[in-house]
């Protein structure tokens, strides 16, 4: 059977559709109905989802082992919330400068682990330690708050300063943040940038050989999926209202937020996507169902939801999927 | 500040740092021979602290009795642990191991709160609260047997690396899989080994400290983890020996760095000596050198 073609033949372009498909469908469902309660779990979905797919870049395509992720969202939570608060800084604004530190941060931790030669586990277990610095740091800082955190007053509705009494535009909001992270995961992936994450990923020093500048691949890898993350940090602390050092920096939302990539898969779009669109949901519907007494049992189910999903599925759902494709459309 | 209280935080920080030590022991011996970073592994000292106390409450057991039992019984499940999850992931990506044991950890928090419930639990020794009473210094005695008892298994172990046959087919796994199967030693089984008494020294620690801790279900990653973690970088991960002096050296800084900057900034020193040494001695003190 001869390669059919089109724009659906190409895995990346059927990923893409699929994905923003299903997030002008989320839209439409929230838009028309929801309660408060649905409409917070699906605001929280699209926040992992849209994490889960900027740290694809970094995280997935370029190979590094970026398990710190949560760093990044903090420091974005903490610049809008400090803007914000203490200066008036308009939010939407504050979306680009969180963006711009938060990928600042992500420069200097290249900067100074590819410096120091540290990779693998070291690299996984160094940006774990400074989310952990960064929480001890905050946690005990007048100026941000310390354990309180910071509190945002919202009165009325204010597109100016994204301000809103209910949920549903925050929903908005949050779809068109993921929409953004789906295109830049795409755009990363379509363009030369992205070949390059792909050599270094299978094999650095092959791509060093080829005069690939591996260093630079990597920091520009982190530069952009940090600043993804710092933006979606800052859109979280206009949404929650509420930040403090303990939440922002969370390892245990930290892993929560790398499920949907390493289930769904790594190096795709559609997997981060579902994983967090299946995950999240499940996962705030579980508790809500066990109830705080089944604290414990929920702790069980999910720890086991991930080591059994994770040693079924090694390389992600999406994997399967692309063989499908890939079969579908004759291509070898 | 008089030399007094500081000898008392650098002498305390010692005790410490020797069951610091122990757990940190086991966490680097499953690096070193599996390259599995277990975040499991605080988890394993919980559970000996609870099944301690549990045999203490129920039948009055001493913990330095139950403490052998402990380790045994850790060690089994430790063993099933690694055949059931990490085995089958050896060949997995690495990020796919490390949210594995995370998943283990978080499996076992649930677990264990469900069984002792999220309340701090404690072991009443009746000698609990005695010191000892040098001058102006003062150590409870459960901690100086802690100690004691800790510097003496895990140099004991050391020994067990070093001369026996098991201890030299781990080392040898260690160092080269490859040609340690060639040499006719089951790495598989070397593997379940390791990761069994790798888990059962914490939960031995875990019995060790029983009587001097309330313990809850994330004592361990609140109060543990993170020092392991920080010892088996800063000893050399893989390295034992790194991990016995990484422990020590971890202990007194805690102590001190507690003294200086208040409780509240204690853990920001293990932080902070982390980041350092995995900046600027990313393979540790020991240079990389798998003992």
């Amino acid at each position: 059977m001869a390669p059919r073609t089109g724009f659906f033949a190409d895995w990346l372009n059927a990923q893409l559709a699929v994905a923003l498909g299903f997030v002008v469908l989320v839209g439409v469902a929230g838009g028309l109905a929801g309660s408060d309660y649905f409409l917070q779990i699906m605001v929280l979905a699209a926040i992992y989802a849209a994490m889960g797919v900027s740290w694809a870049i970094a995280g997935g395509l370029s190979g590094l082992l970026l398990l710190g992720y949560i760093s990044f969202f903090g420091v974005g939570a903490y610049v809008d919330g400090l803007l914000f608060t203490k200066y008036g800084v308009n939010p939407w604004l504050c979306l680009a400068i969180a963006a711009a530190v938060a990928g600042l941060l992500g420069w200097l931790i290249a900067l100074v682990t590819l410096r120091f030669g540290l990779s693998e586990d070291y690299f996984a277990m160094f940006t774990v330690a400074l989310s952990q610095v960064l929480k001890y740091i905050l946690l005990n800082w007048d100026y941000a708050g310390r354990a309180t955190g910071i509190y945002l007053t919202v009165v009325k509705d204010d597109f100016a300063t994204m301000s809103f009494v209910g949920r549903r535009p925050y929903l908005f909001i949050a779809l068109a943040l993921l929409a953004a992270a789906i295109l830049l995961n795409y755009a990363v992936q379509r363009s030369r940038f992205g070949y390059y994450l792909a050599a270094v990923r299978e094999n650095d020093q092959a791509a060093e050989a080829l005069g690939i500048d591996t260093a630079a691949v990597k920091t520009k890898a982190m530069v952009v999926s940090g600043a993804a993350a710092g933006a979606i940090g800052a859109f979280y602390c206009q949404f929650a209202t509420f930040i403090d050092p303990k939440q922002v920096f969370s390892l245990a939302t930290n892993f929560e937020m790398l499920l949907g990539p390493v289930l769904g898969g790594r190096l795709s779009i559609i997997g981060p996507v579902f994983g967090a669109a299946f995950l999240k949901p499940l996962q705030d519907l579980l508790r809500g169902w066990l109830g705080g007494e089944a604290d414990a049992l929920y702790l069980v189910l999910y720890g086991l939801v991930l080591v059994v999903g994770i040693l079924l599925l090694p390389r992600g759902l999406a994997a399967y999927v692309e063989t499908w494709h890939r079969r579908r459309y004759g291509q070898p | 500040m008089t030399a007094d209280v500081i000898l008392q935080a650098l002498v305390l920080g010692l005790l410490q740092g020797g069951v610091y030590a122990l757990v940190a022991c086991g966490l680097t011996l499953i690096y070193g021979v599996m390259k599995v970073v277990n975040f499991a592994h605080a988890e394993f000292l919980t559970l000996g602290m609870y099944l301690t106390i549990s045999a203490w409450n129920a039948a009055g057991v001493s913990p330095y009795v139950s403490g052998a039992f402990v380790f045994a019984l850790v060690c089994v499940l430790g063993a099933s642990a690694q055949y059931l999850v990490i085995r089958p992931a050896l060949a997995h990506p690495q990020i796919n191991q490390m949210l594995i044991t995370i998943g283990l950890s978080t499996m076992m928090i649930g677990l264990m709160q469900l069984a002792w419930g999220p309340n701090n639990q404690v072991l009443n020794l009746p000698w609990g609260r005695a010191t000892l009473d040098l001058g102006e210094l003062r150590i409870t005695y459960v901690r100086a047997i802690a100690f004691g008892i800790a510097v003496a298994i895990a140099t004991a172990f050391w020994w067990f690396l070093k001369h026996t046959r098991v201890g030299m087919a781990m080392r040898a796994a260690a160092q080269n899989p490859g040609a340690a199967r060639l040499m006719g030693i089951s790495v598989r089984r070397i593997n379940l080994v390791t990761f069994g008494v790798g888990t059962g020294l914490a939960a031995l620690a875990g019995a060790l400290i029983a009587p001097a801790f309330f313990v809850n279900p994330t004592f361990g990653v609140d109060h543990f983890l993170l020092a392991a973690f920080v010892i088996v970088v800063l000893g050399t991960m893989g390295n034992f020996v790194g991990a016995l002096i990484g422990g020590l050296l971890i202990g007194v800084a805690e102590g001190l760095g507690g003294l200086v900057f208040g409780p509240a900034l204690r853990q920001l020193v293990s932080l902070a000596v982390f980041v350092v040494v995995l900046l600027f001695l990313p393979r540790g003190l020991f240079r990389g050198r798998v003992t």
